[in-house]
């Protein structure tokens, strides 16, 4: 589990630092605030260890392997022109600095880079040991559409994707878990595939479809991009990447999603929380919000633990502020433009 | 049964109630409302048997759509803010004796409630069946005054959510 990340002059974030909850993390702030900044650079470090870790013959993490490591990940994953364009400019030269403590201290990380730096960051703090769990990154759209051959085209030509893309591919190929936790896994899945009416499989041809009972399978394509979203949750809790201890990073859940959808993946992302997954998301819905809010009071999800982050823009950057509670995060924009709208059209003619 | 009349609504409160229409005090029109240039008022103050002294501020925007509702969450808080701190001058310093025992009674509280009975203007369409969502005034409520009261209500008629008094 993650416990904190500082950052100091990450892209918009002049110095922050943000202290997580085990289970359910919510990011708003508007466009530009820094969001999915945050997301993907926690979680390219998070990639890192895990990929490392997963590696035949893999030894204990050196600095030689994690300087360059964590350099390709960062680029890869935000796809900036150079490494030193992550790093907030003001006059001369600025050090990006992070630092990430998590409950087991043998993973705790820290490292750095110039505003010159092209492929490699310096190492402040080695970890001990390498991340056991590969954490999980949703991109704003759904990609079982697009799984069939993605990832080896990814590999041999050079694509403007990032590499979370090609990151979930690889999980959602994974075989489906056997044996044991297959109950688990039933208990984690049936609610899904209810909303779904019915199963994701794998085809032996390499594309995904969605099994209805009773009605034979239908090609993703063909599936609303709403469905094929909770499909990919579903498809990873059953190969095992969201079960049992884990990261997930789902950045607007709610894009393409009906209200009537935003429900059920509001209360998917409480069940993988419950279920011992470590949720980050960043979101502008407030229909999300709400939907969190409602299921917190409830006796099924009173416990879980939440952190909600609002990011802010100002003169000198963005400012983070961090409660429990949604209320504690300053103002929320999406609710003083609703009042403005019902403003708005109280004037109307 | 104590009833209060604001702006053509009735709050008929339950006997073992004490309500009083706090805007109407003579220690607020006389005395504390000019204090830093201009202190507001909530409508009702209302005290249960249980103890606990709810501030009830009342818009009805069927006749009367003054405020912005941008502006309405951040008037009512300020007036709740401001009624608060005006209780332990009226105990002290009002001249009517009613109104001093009514704020020493408020004073002895063991809990806040506060209300915005929020009627909606008339105007309403498909996409905007409440023309001021009681959601979002409740949340922006909820930031500002969440030392006051961490649970406040928008309540209208046709939505009292089991409060013991009625509205007519």
């Amino acid at each position: 589990m993650l416990k904190s990340v500082g950052l100091k002059n990450l892209t918009v974030f002049p110095k922050a630092s943000f202290h997580f909850s085990p289970q359910l993390n919510v990011v708003i702030g508007e466009n530009s605030t820094g969001k999915s900044h945050l997301l993907r650079v926690v979680y390219s470090v998070l990639a890192v260890s895990a990929e490392e870790g997963r590696k035949p013959k893999a030894g204990p993490p050196t600095k030689t392997v994690l300087q360059v490591r964590l350099a390709d990940k960062l680029l890869a994953v935000l796809r900036p022109e150079s490494l030193g364009r992550l790093a907030r400019r003001k006059q001369g030269r600025e050090r990006c600095e992070m630092n990430f403590v998590f409950d087991d201290r043998k993973l705790d990380i820290d490292f750095n880079f110039a505003t010159t730096s092209k492929s490699e960051v310096g190492i402040e703090k080695l970890p001990r040991i390498w991340l056991e769990k590969s954490p999980v990154f949703l991109p704003t759209r759904e990609l079982l559409t697009i799984f069939p051959n993605f990832v080896s085209v990814y590999d041999n030509h050079y694509l403007e994707f990032d590499e979370t893309w090609r990151d979930t591919c690889v999980l959602l190929g994974a075989p489906a878990l056997r044996g044991p936790k297959e109950k688990v896994v039933r208990k984690l899945l049936s609610p899904i595939e209810e909303v779904m009416d019915g199963r994701i499989d794998l085809d032996k041809n390499g594309r995904f479809y969605l099994r209805i009972p009773g009605q034979g399978r239908m090609e993703m394509p063909l599936v609303a991009e709403g469905l094929s979203k909770l499909a990919m949750i579903a498809r990873l809790i059953s190969t095992g990447s969201l079960l049992d201890k884990g990261y997930l990073f789902w950045d607007e859940p709610e894009a393409n999603l009906n209200p009537k959808l935003i429900k059920k993946v509001a209360f998917t992302i409480m069940e993988l929380c419950k279920s011992g997954i470590q949720v980050f998301t960043a979101t502008h819905s407030l229909f999300l919000l709400r939907e969190f809010e409602i299921l917190l009071q409830t006796k099924a999800f009173r416990k879980v633990s939440t952190k909600f982050f609002g990011l802010r823009l100002e003169e000198d950057g963005v400012v983070v502020k961090q409660g429990k509670g949604v209320d504690d995060i300053g103002p929320i924009t999406s609710l003083d433009e609703q009042l403005g709208q019902s403003d708005r059209y109280l004037h109307m003619e | 049964m104590p009833a209060i009349n604001v702006d053509g609504l009735t709050f008929q409160f339950p006997a073992e109630w004490k309500a009083s229409k706090y805007d109407d005090w003579s220690f607020y029109r006389n005395q504390f409302q000019s204090v830093c240039g201009g202190a507001k008022a909530i409508d009702v103050l209302a005290l249960s048997p249980e103890r606990c002294a709810w501030l009830i501020e009342v818009k009805d925007y069927r006749v009367n759509p003054r405020t912005k509702p941008t502006e309405l969450p951040v008037e009512v808080a300020c007036k709740v803010r401001d009624t608060l701190a005006a209780l332990l001058c009226a105990r002290v310093n009002a001249n009517d004796s009613g109104e001093k025992d009514f704020a020493g009674q408020a004073l002895k509280s063991k809990s806040l409630g506060v209300v915005l009975h929020l009627e909606q203007p008339a105007k309403h369409s498909i996409l905007f069946p409440r023309a001021i969502d009681p959601a979002t005034v409740k949340q922006k409520l909820k930031q500002l005054l969440k030392a006051v009261d961490a649970h406040p209500s928008v309540l209208e008629m046709r939505q009292m959510r089991g409060v013991p008094w009625a509205v007519v």
